[in-house]
């Protein structure tokens, strides 16, 4: 085969497969018309059946025909996509063929051309690539003036973010008004507990509310009606209400008086009230005044609850649904956990409620929803359990799940979120606690791997003793300056806050899995899973006495007076006196299975059992 | 008549490609939760440790197999199968990932974050080839990476461009690398992958405008030869630098060159330098009065560019997705609570505040700031020592390839009469 043969056996395998390609590609264009005149994923019919099915769901012969039809939809376009595959492939390897055969007609065409004439003028070159250049450089800073203009005039201030959140009015004509049923002051708080540093104030008319923020309800005149001021309670207010978890700032220390040490759930004695409780959940109660406010939740509903205290009516309940961001597939639980596991918390003008799918609601005391929000949905094997706490204006969250661990400081008025603290911790279950250390309240954690106190104001670090492991659900105990932690499989720790946060003693003797550790008259007690309560001595770390009482605990002991009150998992009681002496007071049962902790009230005790909320006291 | 076959080809080419890069829906995930898990659509599989090092080996043989046949066998036909091979092993079979190119945004963004390390293949492949454009040139581009060939291949009418328009566009691709990095540093994107615009065609699909940028360049491509490379390559501004100091490049003749100017036109990529003749002409007054002003221009160019470009740094930040969204959402609250944008649903799902988004947009924001300000800085400079190069002149004697420029394709090897005669006395 000479070259005129080749350059002709080029010429002929480019046009046969130029031919090819041109087929190909039309057929490739067809397929593509017809794909977008009948999209098989988008057949009209398919939507009106399944529409229809909606509203026949039991339409046998209806699902058959979808299954046909939807079948037939798959096969057609599975199809096409082989057909471009392939026809791509072919595409590609006959324009090969092309581009070769071409090539080679070039390559076997080619002279090299006798040069003719001189090259270019170095200097009208470079002339004309300087100006070029020049040119260009002139469009670069063009573009960069014109990006410079554009980002100062669309420059977004991210600090506008805080004073969104925090801004405080300073106007001093502004009337004080509080928010109790209309009333103009709150009894409930003395007027020497109120602390005017925590009197905030708000112009709505100028801080923006986030869409489901709501104004609290108050019938004033027009002028009020501009302008609202809140007056929260002092954290010594605190004291006189059960508004967390384990009591006043979560310590498991009670100051309520008369409160009853003997009941009977089988005969009704000493029981004041109980009601049903209609959806099952793990949190406690807490109480402000004549207030007394639960959670419950499951997969269908989640809800707040508000009882009357000394007569149990139910006085609202309010579902919290339709909250942006809330997961349409409710995030699994254990049995023992549930989405309601987390305690609401009060500061007596709202409340507050979190759940297991990271929805948060804020209620007014009518059970009017302030705001509500979803806090991401928690990546939690158990479910979220942490319970809230509230200070001031803050309502504190402590929200650590697999993604990571924040503590968050939400503004009760608006939800926004004053300060977030990323944490370095695993996953928890505990709950803050709010602890006086040198003049000002800090907020401490327990997690693993260990505890640390916050700035209630900011959310900084403040300290931190790498003391605890594992899955840590106990939250911190406090007395006089001393800090308990303590968790199952790690240790009892006491650290002493004065002394540089150092850790007094450890012990692994007795180790809560649930329940949390509380400290009163220089006495430690711990209440573990399997049914031992014992008692350590606080300086040095002794054991003072245990007591194996056989069923185990998951509800906090909580020191009334100078009782501690426990309940067992079977509903049992255990009153004993905090002291070194041991001394049981009474054992009553309740009846029914327990796995919180109580709250009180001045001759009332609350407690949620299995299945009923009760209370406690002389009738 | 072939001249009308090749338009209906390219014509057919540019449409059914694009058709197939836009046919690359998948069907619906089903609505049932069935544990199935969507597989990646556009991206090739991630490699075995193995698979990778071999990549590595396949590289190191590709390159030096470039050398052999530019430096020692000067042999374009051996060049041009190489190059069939690299394109067929790291375009088609490795789908143009893992690629030199791209690898040094990996590089960049493992320099500047705490939270990424790239991985010792990715390091090789960029650095391999920069090392072997230090001892012979370009080799990489003349024979292994695949989106050269892919342009090479399809040079079948070149032109020569206007020099100013040359020396103009040749600048684009220090700014495409000072973006690629600035965007990779700050961890926003990795423009370079985004933007290829033959990945397409190497995975038989991709999105309709990487499909469509793909064959644009390649239809210019068969008059422009290479636009890509040397017009918009980041990469080949590094193999530029370093090619400059190559100890062994690529030469036209292999003996003395004898002017006989038959290889003037050889090169498609504008890439010879012709002698220069006597220079003495040049050495005026003017010449030196002007490079010494543009000398005194350069620090006021990078120092204007800075000063610009970090002023417009929370535009570019834009582009980074969490700034983005935490300035729509600063700007226009009642968002957040809007349905449809699944930036803002995915990241109210995520449970994050609007304050911890903001906090973490204000960092990227201040990388920004310093990234454009060296942006700036080295792009200004880049723009006063182009200026400033056209006001120097060197002496050449003889023709030779330009050192930064010349991909070491080898095309001008068959031009040199000297070569010819030594190819016959052989």
């Amino acid at each position: 085969m000479n070259s005129k043969d080749k350059i002709c056996l080029a010429n002929t395998l480019a046009v046969i497969t130029g031919i090819a390609v041109l087929f190909i590609g039309l057929l490739l264009l067809l397929n593509y018309f017809q794909l977008q005149a009948h999209d098989p994923l988008d057949s009209e019919i398919l939507t009106l059946l399944v529409e229809r099915l909606r509203n026949e769901p039991d339409n046998e012969s209806l699902k058959e025909e979808i299954r046909v039809l939807d079948l037939m939809a798959r096969k057609a376009f599975f199809t096409a996509q082989w057909q471009i595959r392939t026809g791509s492939y072919l595409l590609v390897i006959l324009s090969v063929v092309c581009i070769a055969a071409l090539r080679y007609r070039r390559t076997a065409l080619h002279r090299i051309p006798f040069p003719v004439g001189e090259a270019a003028d170095l200097i009208v070159k470079k002339k004309s690539a300087f100006w070029y250049s020049f040119v260009l450089l002139i469009v670069f800073f063009a573009f960069a003036l014109w990006a410079a203009i554009v980002s100062i005039r669309n420059y977004v201030d991210y600090a506008v973010l805080d004073s969104v959140v925090v801004k405080q009015s300073e106007e001093d004509d502004i009337e004080i008004i509080a928010l109790f049923d209309n009333e103009i002051s709150n009894p409930a708080i003395p007027s020497e507990n109120i602390d005017t540093d925590s009197i905030l104030s708000r112009k709505e008319k100028k801080i923006a509310p986030e869409q489901n923020e709501r104004t609290l309800p108050v019938k004033a005149d027009s002028v009020m009606e501009e302008t609202v001021k809140i007056v929260y309670p002092s954290a010594s207010a605190y004291r006189t209400q059960h508004a967390s978890f384990r009591g006043p700032y979560g310590q498991g220390v009670i100051y309520h008086e008369d409160v009853p040490s003997f009941w009977d759930g089988a005969s009704g004695e000493g029981i004041v009230w109980k009601t049903a409780l209609k959806t099952p959940g793990f949190s406690s109660p807490v109480v402000w005044e004549d207030h007394v406010y639960i959670t419950s939740g499951d997969e269908h509903a989640r809800t707040v609850s508000c009882y009357h205290a000394t007569d149990g009516r139910l006085l609202w309940e309010h579902t919290a649904d339709q909250i942006p961001g809330s997961p349409v597939k409710i995030p699994k639980t254990t049995d023992d956990t549930g989405l309601a596991a987390p305690t609401p918390a009060t500061n007596g003008h709202q409340v507050f409620a979190i759940f297991g799918t990271g929805d948060m609601v804020a209620l007014d005391r009518k059970g009017e929803r302030i705001w509500a929000k979803n806090l991401g949905v928690p990546d939690n094997h158990y479910g979220y359990s942490s319970s809230l706490m509230c200070l001031n204006r803050h309502v504190f969250v402590q929200y650590d799940d697999n993604k990571g661990a924040r503590l968050l400081a939400l503004d009760a008025e608006s939800g926004a979120i004053i300060w977030e603290t990323k944490r370095k911790s695993k996953i928890s279950w505990s709950s803050p606690v709010l602890a006086e250390i040198d003049g000002k309240y800090q907020l401490i954690l327990t997690f693993n791997p260990g505890v640390a106190g916050y700035d209630t104001e900011n959310g900084k670090e403040l300290w931190r003793v790498d003391c605890l492991t594992g899955e840590v659900g106990p939250s911190a105990g406090f007395w006089e300056n001393k800090i308990i932690v303590a968790n199952e499989y790690a240790n009892l720790v006491v650290i002493d806050a004065l002394n540089s946060y150092s850790v007094i003693w450890e012990s692994m003797e007795y180790l809560p899995e649930v329940s949390s550790p509380v400290a009163y008259a220089d006495l430690v007690f711990v209440a573990t899973s399997y049914g031992i309560l014992a008692a350590f001595d606080i300086q040095g770390g002794e054991l003072v006495w245990e007591q194996d009482y056989g069923d185990g605990f998951y509800s906090s002991p909580v020191i009334v007076g100078n009782k501690l009150y426990l309940f067992e998992l079977s509903g049992k009681a255990y009153i004993v006196e905090a002291a070194a002496e041991y001394n049981e007071i009474a054992a009553p049962e309740l009846g029914e299975r327990v796995f919180t902790t109580p709250a009180f009230k001045d001759g009332f005790l609350f407690v949620r059992g299995e299945k009923h909320l009760f209370c406690i006291g002389k009738k | 008549m072939g001249r009308m076959l090749f338009a209906i080809y390219v014509f057919l080419l540019t449409m059914t490609l694009a058709v197939q890069g836009q046919h690359q829906q998948r069907f619906p995930k089903p609505e049932f939760d069935s544990g199935y898990v969507q597989p990646q659509a556009d991206a090739p599989e991630p490699r075995s440790g193995t698979m990778e090092w071999i990549d590595v080996i396949v590289l190191i043989a590709a390159l030096s197999g470039g050398a052999f046949f530019v430096i020692w066998r000067r042999s374009r036909k051996g060049v041009l199968w190489l190059s069939v091979l690299s394109l067929a092993y790291f375009g088609f079979f490795r789908e143009g990932c893992i690629c030199s190119v791209g690898s040094l945004q990996n590089i960049a963004l493992s320099l500047f974050s705490d939270s990424y390390a790239a991985s010792l293949n990715v390091l090789a492949f960029f650095i391999l080839p920069l090392v072997f454009a230090l001892l012979f040139g370009r080799v990489f581009c003349g024979s292994v990476c695949p989106l050269g060939v892919l342009q090479d291949l399809v040079v079948l009418k070149p032109v020569k461009l206007p020099a100013g328009l040359q020396a103009a566009l040749g600048l684009f691709p220090y700014l495409y690398l000072g973006f690629a990095v600035l965007f990779a540093a700050t961890g926003t994107d990795f423009i370079i992958c985004r933007y290829d615009p033959f990945v397409g065609i190497f995975r038989l699909g991709a999105p309709f405008y990487m499909v469509l940028l793909g064959i644009g360049f390649l239809l210019v491509g068969i008059f422009v030869a290479r636009p890509y490379c040397r017009f918009v390559c980041p990469y080949g501004v590094l193999l530029r630098w370093m090619s400059y100091f190559s100890q062994y490049h690529l030469t036209i003749t292999p003996d003395k060159c004898i002017e006989c100017r038959l290889c003037a036109d050889s090169c498609p990529f504008d890439a010879i330098v012709p002698p220069t003749g006597d220079l003495s002409i040049y050495s005026t007054q003017k010449y030196r009065r002007k490079f010494l002003l543009l000398l005194l221009l350069v620090p006021v160019f990078a120092l204007s560019g800075g000063y610009l470009l970090s002023h417009s740094h929370s535009f570019f930040a834009r582009a980074d997705r969490t700034v983005y969204l935490a300035d729509m959402l600063i700007q226009n609250p009642e968002m957040q609570y809007s349905t449809g944008n699944l930036d803002i649903e995915t990241f109210m799902a995520s449970g994050k505040s609007l304050g911890t988004l903001a906090q973490e947009a204000a960092e990227i924001r201040a990388d920004f700031y310093k990234g454009t300000w060296i942006l700036g800085l080295f792009l200004g400079l880049v723009f006063g020592i182009a200026l400033l190069r056209q006001v120097v002149f060197r002496r050449h004697d003889g023709f030779s390839p330009h050192k930064g420029d010349c991909v070491s394709c080898a095309r001008c090897f068959d031009y040199c009469p000297v070569t010819v005669k030594n190819q016959q006395k052989r």
